[in-house]
């Protein structure tokens, strides 16, 4: 499973010059940074601190010996994911009856997910964390629908997917219905929603790893929807 | 009679109390990879199951089993007992049970007195969700195995036919499988499989399979690719797969690969996203043959076409190698060599990619970039 390492360790080749050099870092104030754990010494690891300010190495790194010899600089640029976008055709609203005799619906979201650097990454944890319900359907009388619980995945893919889903039978309240189809339009009876909806990537424990989305999710009757496209 | 009416009315306003609760799921879904599931698998089966399961309690299906693609040839042609585990967190189901049906491609563990099985998802999945469908009949010709096949090549076939009788409507699984994961089988059948959905009378399955074969570095489906792209509008999510394949998977240095890929950049009367998906491969790959195309790009009205310009010289000059999956992961594509031809401080100081680099000075990489192209583009052999 794939990490994403926040250390790292560098040594100094002291390409003829003696004794124990010293680190200097050129950190970028609105971008990368990083720490180090010894400053004068051979062998120091350096634990980022935040992410560079976009694709570019914006942290800089030396080692001067007490001869006063300095390295050329190491350009450190510090990675991390950065942004969503919906793929085509998304959402996709399908019918999902887990019981006989039920009706309801299953409306997948699929983003793909991109480094700063604008190229897809793959093999991350996921999960997700909730905000606060608000139920919107209390006439004629509230809602029974039960709140869905948060999950976390592991993807191998490039695609990050989730899903907002509801069934049950006909005396519930409302009645999940399967989702029309096209032509017809989605209904606009609204169940309960959710905000704010955080994604993480990196990790599988809830609230742990990098916010790669956050917004809105809505429950219909119908369909389920998140507020944002892309982030 | 007054009475009576008065019990009908109480029973009025009583039946909304026994309404029973629904389901509702959240989270995330993700497929296991197809490579992951075949070696992890003591069985995999084509198979139909049926059965009632309990969602927060231990319970176990029957599975008919018809073929057998690994694991005990004996087992085809019975029934046996799969146990299954409650899965995931995301899904609240307080009805009682639910039914396991379902016919398909079934990943097995061996258990104590039986099988258990792999889900072919993993987060908040449903019982539909825990396998590959597929028709509970004999295969194709084009798609037939001998007992003694590779597994990956009979667990490919199976595949394949399955996808062919996939009717396009939603299905999970397929819709992860066109992401490289079927080319991670590495079965000259998934080739197959390719060729014969690029040949089909379906718009869908020739999209899909013109990504197949993107995927594999195909320069000739490429060019088939965008010449057809105008048609593939209607078959959105599968058009949505092609151009992600070519956008992260293809990097083919062939000639007219390149050519294919620079001409789409280049072409006003393309569709953008094809444009920019287009225009990211040749960044990714920067060869000196992209470096003509992506300097023309310089000059696009468009900041994306600018941003992938920018990018790709950049890494050329600084004599970064082809950004790939592998080295995207590793950020073994980000990482300067010690030397290069063309490398100076200045083009490490002015390397950048993707718009939220580049976009926040655009004009300090731009001009350099446009300079850096003039001055070396004769010396490169243009």
């Amino acid at each position: 499973m794939l990490l994403y390492y926040a250390q790292a360790s560098w040594t100094a080749n002291a390409n003829g010059h003696s004794g124990t050099p010293t680190w200097t870092v050129e950190n970028n104030p609105v971008g990368g940074s990083v720490t180090l754990s010894c400053y004068t010494c051979s062998t120091t690891e350096a634990t980022s601190t935040t992410a560079s300010a976009g694709c570019n190495h914006d942290v800089a790194v030396y080692v001067t010996y007490p001869d006063g010899a300095q390295s050329a600089p190491l350009y450190v640029l510090i990675n991390t994911p950065a942004s969503t976008t919906l793929q085509a055709n998304y959402p996709q609203n399908s019918t999902w009856i887990s019981q006989p005799g039920w009706n309801g619906y299953q409306s997948k979201y699929q983003w793909y997910l991109f480094d700063l650097c604008g190229n897809g990454l793959e093999g991350l944890d996921i999960n997700e964390t909730f905000g606060n319900w608000t139920i919107d359907y209390t006439y004629p009388q509230q809602t029974n629908w039960p709140f869905p619980k948060a999950g976390s995945a592991y993807f191998a893919g490039y695609d990050f997917d989730d899903f907002l889903a509801a069934s049950g039978p006909s005396n519930a309240v409302p009645p999940p219905q399967n989702p029309p189809q096209p032509p017809q339009p989605l209904g606009d009876t609204t169940v309960y929603h959710d905000t704010p909806w955080y994604y993480f990537a990196g990790s599988q424990s809830f609230g742990s790893g990098v916010p790669i989305r956050v917004d809105t999710q809505q429950y219909y009757q119908d369909h389920g929807t998140h507020s944002l496209a892309n982030w | 009679m007054a009475t009576i009416d008065s019990r009908i009315g109480i029973l009025a306003l009583t039946m909304p109390l026994l309404a029973a609760v629904p389901t509702a799921k959240a989270g995330p879904v993700a497929m296991q990879p197809v490579a992951f599931l075949t070696g992890s698998a003591d069985a995999i089966v084509l198979g139909s199951a049926a059965g009632t399961l309990q969602f927060q309690a231990p319970g176990a299906f029957s599975l008919q089993v018809l073929r057998v693609v690994k694991g005990p040839a004996s087992i085809a042609g019975t029934t046996i007992l799969v146990q299954w585990a409650p899965p995931s967190p995301g899904i609240v189901w307080p009805g009682a049970g639910f039914p396991a049906t379902g016919a398909g491609i079934w990943f097995l563990k061996g258990a104590a007195g039986g099988w258990s099985f792999l889900p072919v998802a993993q987060g908040s999945v449903t019982f539909d969700m825990t396998y590959f469908p597929a028709p509970m009949t004999s295969l194709p010709g084009a798609y037939a195995y001998s007992a003694t096949a590779p597994v990956q090549d009979k667990l490919a076939s199976e595949l394949a036919a399955a996808i062919e009788a996939w009717d396009g409507s939603f299905k999970l699984q397929f819709d992860d499988l066109f992401s490289g994961d079927l080319e991670d089988l590495k079965s000259p059948v998934i080739h197959t499989l390719d060729e014969r959905l690029a040949a089909s009378s379906s718009v869908r399955q020739q999209v899909l399979g013109l990504d197949g074969l993107i995927i594999g570095g195909d320069a000739s489906a490429l060019a088939k690719a965008v010449a057809s792209d105008a048609s593939f509008s209607k078959y959105g999510l599968e058009r949505g797969m092609l151009l992600h394949a070519i956008r992260e998977l293809f990097r083919s240095t062939d000639p007219a690969a390149i050519a294919t890929l620079g001409q789409t950049a280049q072409s006003t009367s393309a569709a953008l996203d094809l444009r920019r998906v287009a225009a990211h491969a040749l960044a990714a790959i920067h060869t000196s043959a992209t470096l003509p195309y992506l300097a023309t790009l310089l000059d696009s009205p468009d900041a994306i076409l600018r941003v992938e310009g920018i990018g790709g010289i950049g890494a050329f000059a600084n004599s970064l190698p082809t950004q790939t999956p592998a080295n995207t992961a590793s950020l073994g594509y980000l990482q300067f060599p010690a030397k290069g031809v063309y490398k100076t401080e200045d083009t490490m100081a002015h390397f950048a990619m993707g718009p939220k680099a580049i976009e926040s000075n655009e004009s300090f990489y731009l001009s350099f970039w446009k300079a850096w192209w003039q001055q070396n583009r004769a010396s490169l052999g243009f």
